[in-house]
Parts: structure tokens; C-alpha cells; sequence
């Protein structure tokens, strides 16, 4: 019998885990997912946090989240080889139920800092998809998958994202995190309509929920329209609580609903209780979801056996596209300056389809690689 | 899922201790002083923690 678990993100975090620590006393997380690449440059991990893994790993109830793998990044890196093997090592210490990471790649300087974001749809990033969703299992030896971006830079691939994500994970029998705020944010700033968005989404292979809280950010090309952030610094908004409900039903696979906020929005008392508020709201919702579901397992999302692997694919020109794409988003002035810039790159005119992006979404990914480009430095 | 009282208390003085990183602690435990050391260490130059992220691309 399977049931969905209501889940919290929870990293070695003081706000996060003191925000969390009611919720954890009154026995109501079920699970916990662990970005556990966030740990991996040596830092000291204390005794109590362990053993805060080890009881959830032990029954079965701790995911692990990827960030920093760079799933598409066209050249391999000895930073990638590094990330497999301490996946490796923890899901030794650790029993994983699941591992997951984001789609795109990261655009700081080696690629293991900055943001995730998008990449075009071709036979070539697919197949170094596919060959990097077999290295992670390989690594870990449990179900992976991948999660749904918030970022796009044009409606049409809004529209082909979903397809994109079941074609990745196909060889791994994987599954998707459908992250329903990173859903939000593209019906918003794609002017969309959820019945329909939802439908381009393979949502049997929907293993995990994520709901989170965002910012709105203020556009300077258009004044009228404001800009939806995936910053997970705020209270869960009502309309993602209302996707939630109407999403669970849809996904026949689904074990695990996660609230994810960062700990830089959970400084106060406030701001705790609210989050607290939200992961009982979000609870009832899947506990009333739960009791009308079918809780048959139909899919174990493992794939026969561990893939035979030789030399990581690699592509060249891609690489050399993600490395200017980088600079020129981290380093432009403004939009106007990004677009010139990227109509005499070697992006114009091929599959990346630049002339397409819109423009408050190039304008904000600016602002977004900017923020993220020194990575924790 | 049911925790002991023991790690709840252990991860209450861990995250109590480490959310006030200028206070000084007049404890001697160990346990205490570990836990505001690897706490200080995984604290990045922002004040943020390295379990925050860049999220899903709209961080």
C-alpha cells in the first residue's frame, strides 16, 4: 500500500529547522527531503542533524534534492564525477527513497554556481539528459527524478516542457517532481490557463508535489505587469493551495507533497507560524486527497538494472553556447543590452531560438543569474 | 513520524544556538558547542545557510 506523505524541505538550517521543530513535535511530518548537495564542500554536518536523517531514511521517508549537478551542462566536469561519488557515499549512510535534480544547467562560472535554467530541445541535450539521469542512478541505486523549471523563456517551451521531461527519464523508469509553484509562476507570466498547462504534464509519472511561496517583481519594459519569482521567501499563496487540490487526483504515482521555503523568510515568529500554518493546511489537503485515492503502487519507478556506462557525452558547441549565454547574462546592463549581445552570438539563429524569448522573461533572467552568479561565495 | 524527545531537544539547542551566532554561550556541552560551530561554518557570507539555493531557476 502506498500513501502520500506530507513532507517538508529541511536543510541544516537554523530558521528552517526552528520553524519546522513544533511541526516535528506534534508528529506531523511524515517525511523529509534533504538538499544534500548543498553539504558536499567539506562542511561539518552536527550529530543531531544525522540522526534527524537517519530516522527518516530508516522508515523509508527521506528524498534527497539535487541542486548544483548540472544536468546539461555540455562538457562533464570533474565537479559532476565529484557529486556522484558523494551521492554514492550518502546513499550508503542514508537510505534515499528517492533522489531528485533540477532541468537545465547551472549558468555560474563552472557551472556548479548560479541558477538552473533552460536549455533548447534537441536529440543532443536529450541524450546528455538521458546519459546524466543514468550516472545519478547508477550513484544511487534508488528511483530518480527530475523537477519541472520554473524558468522558460518563451511560451513554446512552456508548452514542450512536459514532453521534455518524460522524454529525459524514459530510460530510468523515472519520475517527475511537478513543483506547483514553478507551475504558478508560468501561468502567470505566461498569461496561461492551468486545465490547460496541466495537460501537457505526464502526470503519472508525478512521484512528488512541491508547493512553495515566490515574490512578485516589478517589470521596467512593461510597468503594467509584475513578474512571478520562484524565491520561496513567503507564505504559501491561496492559488497554489487550490492547485494542490485540484492536482493530486491527477497523479495516480504520487507518494510525496513537500513544503519548501527558504530560511532567509523565517526569521520571526510571524513568518514561523505562518509556515507552520501553511504545512497544515497543505496536510488536510493531501489527507483528504489520500482517502479517495487508489493506493495500488503502479509504478516502482526503478529502472531493470544499473546501465552500462563508458565516456559522459559531451557536446562542444553547446558547452561553448552555455559559457556565453552565462557571460552575457551575468554581465549585461539591462535587457536591451542582453538582446543585442545575444543577436551576434552563436546562439542566434539555431535551436536556442533567442529572436523567440520574450522579453520580460530575458529581462529576468538576467536579474536572475546576477543574483545567484557568485553562488554562496 | 515520531521523534524521540531527546533529538528534539538535541536539534532545538543546535538551531536555537545557531540562529544567535553573535551570542556568546556560557554552556560547556560539547554537544552545544559543536552544534554552533557547524552551523557558524555552514552560514554563507549573505547570512544565509547553505541550505538555501537558487531553487528552480526563479529564485
Amino acid at each position: 500500500m502506498s500513501k502520500i506523505l506530507s513532507a517538508l524541505a529541511c536543510n541544516l538550517d537554523a530558521n528552517i529547522l526552528l520553524a519546522s521543530l513544533p511541526l516535528l513535535e506534534a508528529e506531523k511530518v511524515q517525511a523529509i527531503e534533504w538538499s544534500f548537495d548543498t553539504l558536499f564542500q567539506g562542511r561539518e554536518v552536527p550529530p543531531w542533524f544525522i540522526e534527524l536523517l537517519q530516522e527518516f531514511g530508516n522508515a523509508n521517508r527521506l528524498v534527497g534534492h539535487g541542486v548544483f549537478f548540472s544536468l546539461f551542462s555540455g562538457r562533464w566536469s570533474e565537479k559532476q564525477q565529484k557529486w556522484l561519488d558523494e551521492l554514492t557515499r550518502l546513499a550508503n549512510e542514508f537510505h534515499f527513497d528517492h533522489v531528485t535534480e533540477h532541468f537545465g544547467f547551472m549558468t555560474g562560472e563552472d557551472f556548479h554556481k548560479g541558477a538552473p535554467i533552460s536549455i533548447p530541445w534537441t536529440t543532443q541535450t536529450l541524450a546528455i539528459g538521458q546519459d546524466r539521469l543514468k550516472r545519478i542512478y547508477n550513484a544511487c541505486q534508488c528511483p530518480v527524478g527530475l523537477e519541472n523549471l520554473a524558468f522558460s523563456y518563451s511560451l513554446e517551451e512552456v508548452k514542450r516542457h512536459g514532453d521534455f521531461l518524460a522524454q529525459l527519464i524514459e530510460p530510468v523508469n523515472g519520475f517527475i517532481i511537478l513543483d506547483l509553484h514553478n507551475l504558478y509562476c508560468q501561468l502567470h507570466n505566461f498569461d496561461l490557463d492551468f486545465a490547460a498547462l496541466i495537460n501537457l504534464y505526464p502526470l503519472d509519472r508525478v512521484r512528488e508535489i512541491h508547493i512553495s511561496g515566490g515574490s512578485w517583481e516589478e517589470s521596467s519594459l512593461n510597468p503594467d505587469r509584475k513578474i512571478r519569482r520562484d524565491t520561496h521567501d513567503d507564505a504559501v499563496p491561496e492559488a497554489v493551495f487550490q492547485l494542490l487540490a485540484k492536482t493530486i487526483p491527477r497523479c495516480p504515482n504520487l507518494k510525496y507533497v513537500v513544503l519548501e521555503q527558504l530560511g532567509n523568510g523565517l526569521h520571526t515568529p510571524e513568518s514561523r507560524h505562518l509556515f507552520q500554518r501553511d504545512f497544515l493546511r497543505m496536510d488536510e489537503i493531501v489527507q483528504t486527497a489520500d482517502l479517495e485515492k487508489d493506493n495500488r503502487v503502479i509504478n516502482s519507478f526503478l529502472p531493470t538494472g544499473v546501465f552500462e556506462l563508458h565516456k559522459p557525452l559531451e557536446d562542444n558547441l553547446l558547452y561553448a553556447q552555455q559559457l556565453e549565454l552565462s557571460n552575457i547574462l551575468e554581465t549585461a546592463t539591462d535587457y536591451l543590452d542582453a538582446r543585442d549581445r545575444l543577436q551576434v552570438s552563436s546562439l542566434a539563429q539555431t535551436e536556442w531560438e533567442t529572436e523567440q524569448w520574450a522579453p520580460h522573461m530575458l529581462e529576468t533572467v538576467i536579474r536572475i543569474a546576477q543574483k545567484w552568479k557568485n553562488g554562496f561565495a | 513520524m515520531k521523534l524521540s524527545k531527546l533529538l528534539l531537544q538535541a536539534i532545538l539547542v543546535g538551531a536555537t544556538i545557531g540562529a544567535t551566532t553573535t551570542a556568546c554561550t556560557k554552556s560547556n556541552d560539547l554537544e552545544e558547542a559543536d552544534a554552533k560551530k557547524s552551523i557558524e561554518k555552514n552560514t554563507d557570507h549573505h547570512g544565509g545557510t547553505y541550505g538555501e539555493c537558487p531553487a528552480c531557476g526563479m529564485g
